[in-house]
């Protein structure tokens, strides 16, 4: 019996070594291709990169990369924080207060969610243009949060929904604003929810990539999935530089993803199980 | 006489204003969020069904009626995309019934708490590296300098060694082989977490009557986590239909039109043709069917 246990749990730990592994590989391949010179690639593909480290690599990528990230950091941040503000506010209203046709509205914005977004992209195009925010970082910006309104709003509000009412209603006879109660009461109570729509919104944003692809045409204002691509062409055969570009791409989710995993791993279970 | 109807719709006009002034907050705290959805998903959305009725080049656009459709029933690339998509959707809901639920189980069912967080850790970083890099790995993997002709040179098979992506034999199978172990992190913390839900003493139970593991990872674990598994399948069929950003990068739909999907189609039938119209009819029938989809997984859910 206690033998049984023990070959059974090694099976098991054997099995998630060869999963996990495999699931890293080209992870691994870009890491160490990362740190050789192009004759080492060429000629010992899958031995390690040979010491001193070629961290040259690693400058070119940031030379080549930097501007992509900054983009893609200011388009993702102020999508998050707009989308978290308009949502929220929306949120509140849907989840507290009455209003004729709520639920009309609220109806409206959720069946948004059944909607692919592939359906949309011309004629969002040619708003975009009509707009004039055509080739401006407002043209991913303000597409990105109204997106982002539906699966937020229905996060927040079924929170928001289930505070307790005493608090909101004591505010209310002190004479406080809708917005007051939202800023000072509902807001502070709801801080791990509302972090947790944020770092959604930015995993999706971050991610995009057709939008950017055709909603922007200035090289020096594309995010880090469109430069990635292009880099990729630039640098055909040239691997050093182009897998440390690779590695570098996810090390701004990375940093954001080591302070708040734990958000995160909600986030994406809670999302994916309410659409 | 004629004062009391006169007074009474006076009353509900009163209740009326009283109403609509007590709706001024909700109103102005809802308002950026429904505007915003106005303008940037219902105008488009209704703009692009109309226009699938058109020749549209996004300046001016003529009614045609079914023409574009009529069109899109006789276009052999177009045919071609679908089957790709249909190849595209089974690999999908395989991957997805498979190796998540193969990787939860053993995170799940391992005695060691520390190995478990270990593990989770493990399965769920990958969650940091952008799916654009994924798939521009991959892309390296396949293509003639990379991984798989490296490997194929290792193990003293040169004579193997293809242009993965670039032929017409292997770039669909490429594409779909792609990702190899498939563990989504979506999929594996969803699984996970279903598992985690099952109460504990159906797992005391079974214990006791003796119930060995594969019986009760058929009868207790996978039918406890059917809805997760049919609400993730049904995501992967609306991914299949919908995502072609992996297929633009790696092959670009070709090499000819042998890995085309109606996404792609549609991209290339706007941004390189400027057949706006066109390309909106190709929408209209890509939200049936991932509509189609949404209903089927809606019913699913609520059976049970």
């Amino acid at each position: 019996m206690r033998r049984s246990v023990i070959a059974a749990e090694t099976l098991k730990i054997a099995l998630l070594v060869f999963l996990g592994a495999a699931a890293w590989v080209p992870v691994f391949l870009a890491l160490n291709m990362s740190f050789k010179t192009p004759a080492e690639i060429m000629r010992q593909y899958w031995a390690l990169p040979a010491w001193p480290l070629r961290l040259e690599n690693y400058r070119d990528a940031w030379v080549y990369t930097h501007q992509y990230l900054l983009n893609s950091i200011y388009v993702s941040g102020l999508s998050a924080l707009l989308t978290v503000f308009i949502g929220s506010i929306a949120g509140y209203a849907f989840a507290r207060l009455r209003f004729v046709g709520k639920g009309l509205f609220f109806g409206a914005v959720l069946v948004l969610l059944l909607i692919p977004t592939v359906v949309t992209l011309i004629p969002r195009f040619v708003l975009a243009r009509d707009l004039g925010i055509l080739y401006t970082h407002w043209g991913l910006i303000l597409p990105y949060v109204a997106a982002a309104q539906p699966l937020t709003i229905f996060l927040l509000r079924g929170f928001f929904a289930q505070l307790p009412e005493e608090l909101i209603e004591a505010a209310r006879i002190d004479g406080a604003s809708e917005f007051t109660i939202y800023y000072r009461i509902i807001l502070p109570l709801s801080v791990p929810i509302v972090v947790t729509a944020g770092l959604l919104n930015v995993q999706t944003t971050w991610n995009q990539f057709i939008w950017p692809l055709i909603a922007l045409r200035d090289d020096s204002m594309r995010p880090i999935t469109v430069g990635l691509q292009v880099l990729s062409s630039e640098l055909v055969g040239d691997y050093g530089p182009l897998m440390a570009a690779y590695v570098l791409s996810a090390v701004p989710m990375l940093i954001l993803f080591m302070f708040t995993m734990r958000y995160f791993v909600r986030g994406l279970t809670s999302g994916a199980l309410k659409q | 006489m004629a004062g009391l109807p006169a007074s009474r719709s006076e009353n509900a006009l009163v209740k009326l204003g009283k109403q609509v002034r007590r709706s001024i907050p909700g109103y102005t705290l809802a308002l950026p969020a429904v505007l915003a959805v106005v303008i940037f998903s219902y105008y488009p959305f209704l703009s692009g069904l109309l226009h699938s009725l058109t020749r549209w080049n996004g300046l001016r656009s003529t009614f045609i009626g079914l023409e574009n459709f009529r069109e899109l029933m006789q276009d052999q690339i177009f045919l071609t995309s679908f089957i790709n998509t249909a190849k595209l959707l089974m690999a999908g809901i395989l991957k997805t019934i498979t190796m998540p639920i193969l990787a939860s189980e053993l995170v799940f069912w391992l005695r060691s708490r520390r190995l478990a967080y270990v593990f989770r850790l493990v399965f769920v970083v990958p969650l940091v590296i952008p799916e654009i890099t994924n798939v521009l790995l991959w892309q390296h993997i396949f293509s003639y300098r990379g991984a798989l002709n490296n490997f194929l040179m290792l193990i003293g098979r040169p004579d193997w060694r293809a242009d993965w992506l670039g032929h017409p034999d292997t770039a669909m199978l490429s594409i779909i082989l792609m990702g190899f172990p498939y563990i989504s992190v979506l999929g594996f913390l969803v699984y996970l977490s279903a598992l985690q839900g099952i109460p504990e003493e159906l797992f005391d139970a079974a214990q006791i009557d003796g119930v060995n593991w594969l019986q009760r990872v058929f009868r207790i674990d996978l039918p406890l986590i059917r809805p997760q598994i049919i609400m993730l399948s049904i995501l992967a069929c609306i991914g299949a239909v919908e995502t072609y950003f992996t297929i633009l990068i790696l092959t670009d739909g070709g090499p000819g039109f042998s890995t085309m999907v109606p996404g792609l189609y549609l991209y290339k039938s706007a941004f390189s043709h400027m057949r706006f119209g066109f390309a909106s009819a190709i929408a209209v029938i890509m939200l049936l069917v991932s509509g189609a989809f949404t209903l089927l997984g809606i019913r699913l859910m609520k059976e049970r």
